[in-house]
């Protein structure tokens, strides 16, 4: 009677443990999952149900008794997150009733970094470009816009991109390629726009 | 010597070339190099999220963990078909009921009509054989 009281505290004890642990793992990631996701779908409240469905799905596959120690766990999230985004933009096809979220929603969530630019022109610039950027990002096929968030937003190697999509590098050039190809007028303005000027 | 092109620089910041050692030998291209990478780390700085936001995302993500119910959402559009086709598997067999090809009176009446009456032509030359 005991024992399986002490056996059942334990377990309990246990669970409280690997909670706060999974707690401060995800405080640590989940800016930068939540800003992959809105990168990859350009809406704030689904990048925020895709946000909670990455960590459920992680506490998920980590609470299976088959789960197996992570070589890198924020490379493993990252996957998750990508292939729920893309499963959430696969779905909004049939969704021709969704209406885009307000800006000024979306602007009290995200609040742009004016240490990031040295002067105000550029802190301008920068926000009408990465706005750009995003809006361009629609048409991109889903594989490129993950390869291109991948690489440009998370500056991962194309070998991580390949593992993160369960793509070979090759295809992941490819896609990055095309992806380089249908934003080339908004990559010019982002990087050669001002060469000369400073 | 041949300067890189913009297409190049795009390419080696995307990991689409290699250096090909011009860089080493071309101060210009080095310096572009230089500058093109502090330009890409600059623009695409992470903004700012809200604290607010992330906590309450934080105490959602919390409860989820906690309701095993909730966690089924993901089964709700297998659930939303099922019930779909249930719908129309029961509008399918209602019309097929109510409004059936041929009446089952109609089809005994017209078997006893070509019972009665049916003959084959062929056999009308034997009938003539025994008339007088």
């Amino acid at each position: 009677m005991m024992g399986a009281m002490a056996d059942r505290l334990e377990a309990s004890l246990d669970t409280d443990a690997s909670t706060r642990e999974f707690g401060s793992w995800m405080a640590a990631e989940q800016k930068r999952i939540f800003l992959l996701c809105r990168r990859m779908l350009q809406d704030t409240g689904e990048a925020d149900s895709a946000t909670q469905d990455t960590f459920l799905k992680a506490w998920q596959a980590m609470n299976r008794p088959e789960s197996k120690e992570l070589d890198d766990p924020g490379k493993w999230l990252t996957r998750i997150a990508v292939n729920t985004c893309l499963d959430k933009l696969r779905s909004r096809r049939w969704q021709f009733w969704r209406k885009r979220p307000s800006g000024e929603d979306e602007e009290t969530i995200l609040l742009m970094t004016a240490e990031a630019s040295p002067n105000a022109e550029d802190h301008v610039f920068a926000g009408q470009i990465s706005r750009r950027i995003d809006s361009a990002l629609a048409r991109l096929s889903l594989r490129q816009r993950a390869a291109f968030t991948l690489r440009h937003y998370e500056d991962r190697s194309l070998a991580e991109i390949a593992e993160i999509l369960n793509l070979d590098v090759g295809t992941v050039k490819v896609h990055l390629f095309r992806a380089v190809e249908k934003l080339r007028e908004e990559l010019h303005d982002l990087y050669f726009r001002d060469r000369g000027r400073k | 010597m041949k300067h890189w092109t913009e297409e190049d620089f795009k390419q080696w910041l995307y990991g689409l070339k290699e250096d090909d050692g011009h860089a080493a030998e071309c101060a210009d291209c080095r310096g572009e190099m230089e500058r093109l990478t502090l330009a890409r780390q600059r623009m695409v700085a992470q903004p700012e999220v809200s604290s607010d936001f992330l906590a309450a995302q934080r105490r959602r993500i919390h409860q989820r963990l906690g309701d095993p119910i909730r966690n089924w959402m993901p089964l709700r559009w297998a659930v939303s078909a099922a019930a779909v086709l249930v719908v129309m598997l029961g509008v399918t067999l209602h019309n097929v009921r109510q409004k059936p090809a041929i009446s089952d009176e109609q089809l005994f009446s017209e078997l006893a009509t070509m019972e009665q009456t049916a003959e084959p032509q062929a056999i009308a030359p034997i009938h003539k054989l025994f008339e007088e």
